[in-house]
């Protein structure tokens, strides 16, 4: 069993590093670190996000909390079994606003789930395409 | 004679491998720890090392490493006792050079053996008539006069039977180490508590193997791969995850009265529905249940899930709460008016888990419960306990 730094680590503690977009550790255990099956998930779940925050955006600007709370707890279902950590707890939010019925800030709380689905976006690219992608030919 | 090393932190079981090769001609040494084994390597010199992954001090993993590093021993044989449901670690040990991964479930000492045998040759010489150190520590001798499959056989029956003797004490060990898990609420005491209880499991998952009793292994390699996880990983520790903890360990208890029984021994095949409107979530689901080998059926419409509960018998359904057009509570209510499935086990995997849905779920007619993101092996161990329960206990 690997150490557990609370009960083993006696040093001082070193500076909590900042938490990935991605948790990856889950996405290999899903698909037992098979590239093709990381890929294809990766691709469904982009795709599906794509459609859900648009759903969201424009829940959002009709005022439709029910719209709000259903695409959220789908887009939440989804997000935290694949290991989106930090996106998790936006959408979340979103999901209880809509419950609420009262949409308070949840325009702006959209906003920040649609910044953090970027970065999971460049996140992944560089995880799957580490060399990046071949640079575009000259005219 | 053909030198075996054995580096093993079960001492019952190690032994009860040792004196299987010794008796069958190999000269077999034993030791607990990593490090130990790493060392006794070098002055020992075996013709093949079979390692636990699951070691105290240094991992199986990197004690592979060690051995694959130094070039006298880059060839050697190292046959590694894995956990079926640590397949991540399993990769990591093939990654690292071992030669064979097995499970102790699927290697009794007679496999082993067999094992030995083609990979070394060997183990046809006149057998010693007693193992080197460590002492025997309570497992059973073999008695080097009795050969052959009848001999076999009698040594399993004595296994088992050891073991099935040591079982009241064993389980009362589980339960008083899950009390002061679920009473502990600091969070070193409870990784305290969890490690505790996960050397514990290890021990009867190895043991139970090694007897062929495949459930109780079964059951106890999927919890110790849960423990393992909520060790290294304590966010995971929440009511969820105790709670599938608490309800492994009573179930323990449950299959160490009715699962002992030798004609009863294989994991059995169970039909299961999977009822989720959003595919990744789903997929998740699905995968949880292959790791134990069991292949589910998955749908994404309610309407169709009723269609498909109403043609034929399912042994268990996990059902998300929230779809479109029917919820799973609904679904769960409708179910049970069905004539096939009024007892059928409902698991709702769902991320609202406050209490009022909790109660929805159970006054619906759901059984259990599991919150999303859920770890892929806490419902793996879900879905274990409710088949084999289902199997052993059918419903009236």
């Amino acid at each position: 069993m690997k150490k557990n730094p609370i009960t083993e680590n006696e040093t001082a503690p070193a500076p909590v590093p900042e938490t990935p977009p991605v948790e990856m550790e889950r996405l290999n255990e899903l698909t037992d670190s098979n590239l093709d099956s990381i890929r294809e998930l990766v691709d469904l779940f982009l795709k599906q996000t794509t459609q859900q925050l648009a759903q969201l955006e424009a829940a959002v600007r009709e005022n439709k909390a029910d719209d709000v709370r259903r695409v959220a707890h789908s887009c939440a279902g989804a997000s935290a079994t694949l290991g989106m950590t930090r996106l998790v707890p936006m959408i979340r939010e979103l999901e209880k606003q809509g419950a609420s019925g009262t949409l308070t800030n949840a325009a702006e709380v959209y906003e920040k789930a649609a910044l953090e689905f970027k970065l999971i976006q460049n996140f992944l690219a560089a995880q799957l395409n580490p060399a990046g992608p071949p640079p575009a030919a000259s005219s | 004679m053909k030198k075996i090393l054995i580096i093993e932190d079960d001492q019952i079981v190690a032994n009860i491998y040792r004196n299987k090769l010794a008796v069958e001609g190999y000269q077999v040494e034993v030791t607990l720890d990593g490090e130990s084994g790493l060392k006794l390597m070098r002055s020992f010199r075996p013709d093949a090392i079979v390692l636990d992954l699951m070691l105290p001090k240094m991992s199986g993993v990197d004690v592979i490493r060690e051995i694959r590093g130094e070039t006298e021993f880059s060839k050697l044989p190292i046959i590694v006792f894995s956990n079926t449901y640590l397949t991540n670690l399993v990769q990591d040990a093939w990654k690292a050079g071992a030669s064979k991964c097995v499970s102790k479930i699927s290697c009794p000492p007679k496999e082993l053996l067999h094992m030995m045998r083609q990979i070394v040759g060997g183990g046809d010489a006149v057998p010693q008539s007693r193992p080197t150190s460590p002492a025997a520590g309570g497992a059973p001798q073999t008695k080097p006069a009795v050969l052959g499959s009848e001999a076999d056989a009698a040594f399993q029956a004595e296994l088992r039977k050891t073991f099935i003797g040591s079982l009241p004490s064993t389980l009362g060990a589980l339960r008083t180490g899950l009390q002061s898990l679920i009473k502990s609420d600091r969070e070193v005491a409870r990784l305290k508590h969890i490690h505790e209880l996960y050397c514990r499991v290890h021990s009867v998952n190895g043991n139970a193997g090694i007897s062929g009793l495949t459930q109780i292994a079964h059951l106890a390699a999927a919890l110790e791969a849960l423990l393992k996880e909520l060790y290294e990983q304590p966010k995971n520790i929440n009511a969820s995850t105790l709670r599938t903890v608490a309800a492994a360990v009573d179930f323990l208890g449950f299959l160490f009265e009715r699962g002992t029984r030798q004609d009863k021994q294989e994991i059995p095949a169970a039909s299961i529905l999977v009822v989720d409107d959003e595919v990744i979530s789903r997929r998740a689901i699905v995968y949880a249940l292959e790791k134990a080998q069991l292949q589910p059926v998955s749908v994404e419409d309610p309407n169709a899930a009723i269609k498909l509960l109403s043609e034929k018998r399912f042994d268990l359904v996990f059902l998300d709460v929230n779809m479109p057009g029917m919820t799973g509570y609904e679904l769960c209510a409708r179910l049970r008016n069905l004539p096939l499935h009024k007892k059928t086990p409902v698991v709702f995997v769902t991320v609202l888990s406050d209490f009022d849905n909790r109660a929805s779920s159970t006054m619906a007619g759901g059984n259990d419960f599991i919150a999303k993101p859920f770890l892929f092996i806490e419902l793996t161990v879900k879905a274990l306990i409710h088949i084999l329960r289902g199997k052993l206990q059918p419903a009236k």
